[in-house]
């Protein structure tokens, strides 16, 4: 591979690294705090509110259902308003949240709901207010689920910032399709995919390590 | 540090030291009704139940499962709604309080649980810390102390650092009480808290319970489906039975004369069973020349002083023989049962002097 290549290769890698990294930052939050409302507000829950849960629930499920390829075409109005173009990194980060957050909403929703009735009944009945429930009750006790389900977060944003790179945002998904794809070069390809697996395979050990050592405890 | 101490000394530091008279209503139960709806069915979960439970007391509840229990301890802090009536608690209406004064109450209000319903993502000193953050207690030494403290009254003092998960079932009730105490509560709420340990557990955490009602006026409410547990530590008890409030008084009174078929019921594994070799043999008629009667003779702590061998003797006559014999005290009552033969011969004397004394029937000579 000429030194040329390389240096595409590299920059290709931090432009899916700066994506991914932005995008995921935002999910966590997002995701998080979907899936806390999620959760709460439903019937018998300690925001119960079964209007805004069913609502809730059902755009979750409506960005779920459309394949991210659509996502990304039917968001670029909102795109160009949010980031000015419709081109590049940052316009990709614009899809890669909203698909992935729901994503990660759900996958959270599910350890937030492993938490016992048990130990948030226990809090209740020490006169914790609400907000000390969320913070120090569900969200620390649903922790290593919640970091768990964010590594398959991760590596489903790698996959769909691939994806985001054949409408220009680059990366290491529009490097491949460049090369690979359009000028047969089958090396690029492979350097391609090395690296990504590269990535899954540090991203699944990190969240493995650290949901254990969590769940030691 | 004596169990008293420990809180007597924190009890220093509240700005108001709650008064403790003795034998006032703390807890006053009025009229509750309390219904579920399932998809088919209505269940009265409590109906129309009035209860009394005073500063200091053990207040056992029993019933079958179903009866309510639950529900009733639940209606105290509010955990459950009813649907009428109203639950006192020191004067304070619990079921109508705002929510913010609601808080506050229940802040005065401990639970402990059957699944102790710790933080497994905690260490035992954070899981101590939830209920001083919910009353808003910042101060780093200020919650170290208390923690640290309460660690040593429950007897966990090396185990602050631990997570629950390396904790045994009896120390994390421990831990769970010491959560439960934080906030020195005028109440401690127990929902089955022993029935999820061994014989021996619910012994020592038993016996922790009492230490914690007598030397720091904690008063009890506790769920128990044993009635050794009530026996042991109650000095008051209520039964429920299908919602409803089937009897409820001192201890020793209810065990020694239970009024309702439910009470009956519950109680029936503390009653003397006559033994089986004695049951074949057991006939309604006199039988021989000298046949024997069995008598039961069953002290409903009513005779006050403890009986006296030589009163037993003047009683049954000389050739009585002691069969079985099952005797609790029960806040200074005797309470239990005497199963004792006697000649077929001296029946009717006995029995014309001390009617209280129930036939069982006859044996041939030798029982
Ligand atoms: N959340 C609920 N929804 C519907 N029915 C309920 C609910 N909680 C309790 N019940 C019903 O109310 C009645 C009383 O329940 P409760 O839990 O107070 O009984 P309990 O005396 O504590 O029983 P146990 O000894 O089994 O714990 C039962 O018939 C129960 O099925
Ligand atoms: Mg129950």
């Amino acid at each position: 591979m000429s030194p040329r290549l390389f240096e595409a290769l590299w920059d290709a890698t931090l432009e899916t690294l700066l994506m991914v990294g932005i995008s995921a930052a935002i999910v966590w939050v997002a995701g998080i705090a979907l899936a806390v409302v999620l959760v709460t507000t439903g019937k018998g829950q300690i925001f119960a509110a079964p209007r805004l849960h069913r609502t809730l629930g059902s755009v979750v499920n409506a960005v779920r259902a459309t394949p991210f390829i659509i996502l990304l075409v039917a968001l670029i109005p909102l795109t160009r308003l949010l980031v000015g173009t419709t081109i590049g990194v940052w316009a990709a980060i614009v899809p890669l949240t909203i698909s992935a957050t729901p994503f990660f909403a759900r996958i959270a929703e599910v350890s937030l709901r492993e938490v016992g009735t048990g130990v948030i009944e226990a809090a209740q009945a020490m006169g914790c207010r609400k907000r000390h429930i969320v913070f120090d009750v569900l969200l620390p006790e649903a922790m290593p689920g919640i970091i768990g389900g964010f590594a398959i977060t991760l590596i489903a944003l790698i996959g769909a910032s691939a994806m985001a790179g054949a409408i220009g945002a680059g990366g290491l998904g529009d490097l491949a399709i460049r090369y690979g794809y359009q000028r047969y070069d089958t090396t690029v390809m492979a350097a391609v995919i090395i690296v990504l697996i590269a990535m899954v395979g540090v991203i699944q050990l990190v969240s493995d390590r650290t949901v254990n050592r969590l769940k030691r405890r | 540090m004596t169990v008293a101490e420990t809180f007597s000394t924190n009890r220093l530091d509240a700005a108001a030291p709650p008064t403790l008279d003795a034998g006032s209503s703390l807890i006053r139960i009025d009229n509750v009704s309390k219904h579920y709806c399932t998809r088919h069915t209505r269940v009265e979960a409590l109906a129309e139940i009035d209860l009394d439970i005073r500063r200091g007391d053990i207040f056992g509840i029993i019933g079958r499962s179903g009866a309510g229990k639950s529900t009733l301890l639940r209606a105290i802090n509010r955990l459950e709604p009813i649907d009428q009536g109203r639950v006192l608690f020191d004067g304070i209406d619990i079921q109508r309080l705002p929510p913010r004064q609601l808080l506050a109450a229940r802040q005065r209000i401990g639970m402990i649980f059957q699944h102790f319903n710790l933080l497994n993502s905690a260490t035992v000193a954070d899981n101590l810390a939830l209920p001083l953050k919910a009353a808003g207690i910042k101060n780093r030494h200020e919650i170290h102390r208390r923690t640290a403290r309460m660690l040593d009254l429950v007897g966990l003092a090396d185990k602050s650092a631990v997570y629950p998960a390396h904790l045994s079932g009896g120390q994390k009730q421990r831990v769970g009480i010491a959560r439960a105490l934080m906030l020195e509560p005028d109440v401690l709420l127990c929902d089955e808290a022993t029935s999820a340990l061994d014989p021996e557990t619910t012994a020592s955490i038993l016996a922790l319970i009492r230490s914690i009602n007598r030397e720091l006026g904690v008063t009890v409410v506790l769920i128990t489906h044993e009635m050794a547990v009530i026996q042991q530590v109650c000095n008051r008890v209520a039964v429920l039975e299908g919602g409803r409030l089937a009897e409820s008084g001192p201890v020793w009174q209810i065990f020694a004369r239970p009024q309702h078929p439910a009470t009956r019921a519950l109680l029936a594994p503390l009653t003397l069973a006559l033994a089986e070799d004695i049951r074949e043999r057991l006939s309604p008629h006199p039988i021989g020349r000298d046949g024997q009667a069995l008598l039961q003779w069953s002290l409903d702590g009513s005779e006050g002083d403890p009986l006296s061998l030589a009163a037993l003797a003047d009683r049954f006559g000389p050739e009585a023989k002691l069969i079985q014999s099952r005797i609790e005290r029960l806040q200074g009552h005797a309470h239990g049962q005497l199963l004792i033969a006697i000649p077929d011969g001296t029946l009717p004397s006995v029995t014309a002097t001390h009617p209280d004394v129930e036939v069982l029937g006859h044996v041939a000579a030798s029982v």
